[in-house]
């Protein structure tokens, strides 16, 4: 039993993208498998886990839903530390969600300050696919969009219809593991979630920076 | 013990609203740092008022200018500050008329028909224009310098939290021994307090003074006739004719500051010049809410306007208040003689305004709901992230699914930013304002969030990067050590950090936790204890909920466990029924998830189990209350 702990992988999933996009109602999907009919602004941020087996491997995914107005971009900062994977929502009924995630992609890099830059495992997702007018943006301008951001990956969903959002987390943390094993070494189960919990801090990496001066306070 | 008397009386002096501190230091007192915090604080203010007195520019620029040696900037600076001094004095010794105390806001409108005002604008009228030409000269270097300054000083602050923070995270500390840690921590959190306090203390002036030169704007506003059009061609309105004086400064210079493009530019620069003459124009400020308000902007605003002015009409006369018909949805006892309010509105709103008149505040409050509609002061953007929150807000009652209800609170949201657009627009103030709607008419609503926000700080929790927020959160982690050490202990072990949860508890204010039934209670608790009362209500629900934390065995089990209330509440689907149902016009159907998917037995049992856990809590409320009242 305790071996079969040991293989436990744990994974930080970041969630981001515009007000409104239907960040939290994806997670919802996919952690509780409903809609969820009642709306409400994240405020803050919020997480949850979902334990899935992925190529025989149980991985256990902690996923953060972030707030998406413009002024808790500084609180979600402390969120972005430590992510493995990151996905980026747009709704695709909403053509200025979709401009805006260059800003979202620059602030995650900038802020999660991810070993890899050029590589770190993005997923764009256009959500909202059920609400078909015609206006939506298309899958060929969301496809360029990701080509020249470095080949990330695009899938639409809808949280609404349920079409293709397990396929779209799945995908999220199949990349996570490639990253983490390139990366890191399997820890213990105790361990390892010690490491995955969060630091809710203000500027820790500057702090560290700090040590010196601190010393010398004390 | 010198110092506090010295103290006491610079208080008086410099006449700061030093709410604050009270109430930071009162919840200082509970758990139990009395009396190195105080003195600490005070001797902090004290240092502080001094220098305040000479500068009243910003408090940031205060706070450094102590340590840092005179650079060119801030001799420039002095330089300029010199040559306000002597004309701040002459000003003084003119106006030797019998000035009268008027220490609130409500109660400087409220003082209807003042004859020695107009007199007082006459006679210093030259002056004036003096005094705003000289300061606008300075502001603009001033502007830059305390720009500077300010983030030097928050980078300050930061380094004062980042050391009790690191502590928490450092590895080698966790090696450490736990009683240890915990020592230190404890000592850090006294230390990050009290570099708080005065903090506030300064931050809080530079709020009162953007105050201040919001009310101008609604005067400015309130007396110019061609509303909207007018506004769209002129790109700052309010910078262009109240500060700059006719014969001075090129106009242009001051406009390419505040281009309506950059959003937290302008609020600077007006921000920064309006503080500045808070002295000398504060004394007009009281005729802006007057009964007259042709006469006394004439010779306030600008001479240039003089020939418009005189044929301007005020937007409402104040002979003929419009009353409306009560449009409340709560089934609580009405007071006599007033519509407005419910008894408990009534009393809400009388605890953070002595002398509050309704038919007037609902005429200034229309004014501003008038310049809300104004896209520079305003953006698409807010509003636009407003009605997406609305459509967000309590949607399980039915009262909030009407379009007339979500129009309401799009108005007072955008009339709040109006009022204060330094702060904006932030998440979570929408569920603030829809708790109160239900037991406030419109207007009423609007100004008690105005008192909530100035008088209870709540503003603070979501200016500067939610500073208040870390604090009030900082605070509570005391109390939960203190009085649940057993859930402090679990959290510990586990690596959770109360914030994932305390975050959204605070910047909602507990509004999308409780039950819209229980809210009214909460409400009048801490209308009666302030903060206080914040703190024990937090502590009482896990005091609640303590039995199944302690069974939780990962964090994310501990989160649900803890957020466990609030999904009660959020699967109750007619909450409305301890309220009216909405009888306005145009009122829609309620959505079809509205329709419960519980049948209507499940539904009342549902009810009272949620009822009952609700009431325990409350219980477990009084105790706290009680506890934090002994020490």
């Amino acid at each position: 039993m305790e071996k079969k702990k040991n293989k436990k992988v744990f994974l930080k999933v970041v969630i981001i993208g515009d007000s409104g996009v239907g960040k939290t109602s994806l997670i919802h999907r996919y952690t509780s498998t409903r809609f969820l009919q009642d709306f409400k602004p994240t405020i803050g941020a919020e997480f949850s886990n979902k334990e899935v087996v992925i190529n025989g491997k149980t991985v256990v995914a902690q996923i953060w839903d972030t707030a998406g107005q413009e002024r808790y971009q500084s609180l979600g900062i402390s969120f972005y530390r430590g992510a493995d994977c990151c996905g980026i929502v747009f709704d695709r009924s909403d053509h200025s969600s979709f401009e805006n995630l260059d800003t979202w992609k620059n602030a995650f890099l900038k802020h999660g300050a991810p070993k890899e830059e050029g590589t770190f495992p993005f997923l764009v997702i256009g959500n909202k696919s059920d609400l078909d007018d015609g206006s939506l943006v298309k899958e060929r301008d969301a496809q360029q969009w990701c080509a020249d951001n470095g080949n990330l990956e695009y899938i639409e969903t809808s949280a609404k219809d349920n079409t293709s959002v397990e396929e779209a987390f799945t995908k999220l943390i199949e990349k996570g593991m490639e990253r983490e094993k390139v990366n890191l070494v399997e820890l213990p189960d105790r361990m390892s979630q010690k490491n995955k919990t969060v630091n809710l801090q203000r500027d820790v990496a500057k702090d560290v920076n700090r040590k010196p001066q601190k010393k010398k306070c004390c | 013990m010198l110092q506090k008397t010295i103290n006491k009386e610079n208080f008086n002096n410099s006449n700061l609203p030093n709410s604050g501190l009270s109430t930071t230091d009162k919840s200082a007192r509970n758990s139990g740092l009395q009396l190195q915090l105080k003195q600490r604080a005070l001797q902090e203010n004290y240092r502080k008022s001094i220098i305040t007195r000479k500068n009243y520019s910003s408090a940031h620029s205060i706070d450094t200018s102590l340590e840092r040696k005179p650079t060119k900037k801030m001799q420039l600076r002095s330089q300029g500050r010199s040559s306000q001094i002597p004309l701040r004095k002459a000003k003084s010794a003119l106006s030797s008329k019998p000035k009268r105390e008027v220490p609130k806001r409500i109660s400087r409108m409220k003082s209807a028909g003042s004859n020695d005002n107009s007199g007082f604008t006459t006679n210093n009228k030259s002056l004036m224009s003096q005094l705003s030409f000289k300061k606008v000269k300075v502001s603009k270097k001033m502007l830059r310098e305390s720009l500077k300054t300010t983030n030097q000083c928050r980078k300050k602050t930061d380094k004062k939290k980042g050391l009790h923070y690191h502590l928490k995270t450092n590895k080698t500390a966790l090696s450490m021994s736990r009683t240890y840690i915990k020592k230190r921590q404890y000592e850090k959190v006294q230390k990050y307090y009290v570099s708080h306090v005065s903090y506030y203390q300064g931050h809080r002036k530079v709020r009162r003074g953007y105050r201040r030169s919001q009310l101008h704007l609604l005067n400015y506003h309130l007396n110019s006739e061609e509303h909207g059009k007018k506004k769209l061609s002129d790109p700052s309105p309010f910078t262009n004719k109240r500060v700059v004086s006719p014969n001075t400064v090129p106009k242009g210079e001051i406009m390419t500051d505040s281009t309506p493009g950059v959003r937290s530019k302008p609020i600077g620069s007006v921000l920064n010049i309006s503080i500045e003459n808070i002295d000398e124009e504060s004394k007009f400020e009281l005729s802006s809410e007057q009964a007259k308000p042709e006469e006394t902007s004439e010779e306030e605003v600008d001479p240039e306007g003089n020939k418009e002015r005189k044929e301007i009409k005020p937007l409402h006369s104040f002979n003929s208040p419009m009353k409306q018909p009560r449009n409340l949805f709560c089934n609580c006892p009405m007071e006599e003689g007033i519509s407005y309010v419910c008894t408990y509105g009534y009393k809400w709103i009388k605890s953070c305004f002595k002398n509050y008149d309704f038919d007037q505040n609902l005429e200034a409050y229309n004014a501003l709901v008038e310049i809300s509609n104004n896209k520079e002061i305003v953006d698409e953007a807010t509003t636009s992230q407003i009605q997406k929150d609305l459509v967000r807000t309590f949607q399980k009652i039915d009262i909030f699914v009407t379009d007339d209800m979500k129009d309401k609170l799009l108005r007072v949201l955008k009339a709040l930013v109006a009022y204060d657009p330094y702060s904006g627009y932030t998440q979570g103030i929408n569920f603030i304002t829809a708790a109160l709607v239900v037991h406030c008419e419109e207007s009423v609503t609007f100004w008690l969030c105005t008192g909530l926000f100035e008088k209870y700080e709540i503003r603070d929790l979501y200016s500067n990067q939610f500073e208040g927020m870390h604090t009030r959160i900082d605070h509570f982690k005391v109390y939960l050590q203190k009085y649940l050490p057993q859930i402090h202990a679990k959290f510990e072990e586990a690596c959770f950090q109360p914030e994932i949860y305390m975050m959204n508890w605070i910047l909602t204010f507990m509004c999308s936790y409780i039950p819209l039934k229980w809210l009214t209670k909460y409400f009048d608790e801490f209308f009666k204890h302030g903060w206080d009362s914040f703190h024990a209500i937090c502590l009482s629900i896990h005091d609640f909920l303590q039995p199944t934390i302690l069974k939780c065995e990962d964090i994310g089990e501990m989160k649900d466990c803890v957020n466990k209330m609030k999904e009660n509440r959020d699967t109750i689907t007619k909450e409305s029924h301890f309220f009216k149902k909405a009888d306005i016009e145009g009122s829609q159907e309620p959505a079809s998830f509205f329709t419960s998917t519980r049948s209507s037995s499940d539904f009342t049992a549902f009810q009272r189990t949620r009822d009952e856990d609700w009431e325990a809590i409350f219980d477990f409320y009084e105790t706290y209350i009680e506890r934090f009242g002994d020490k």
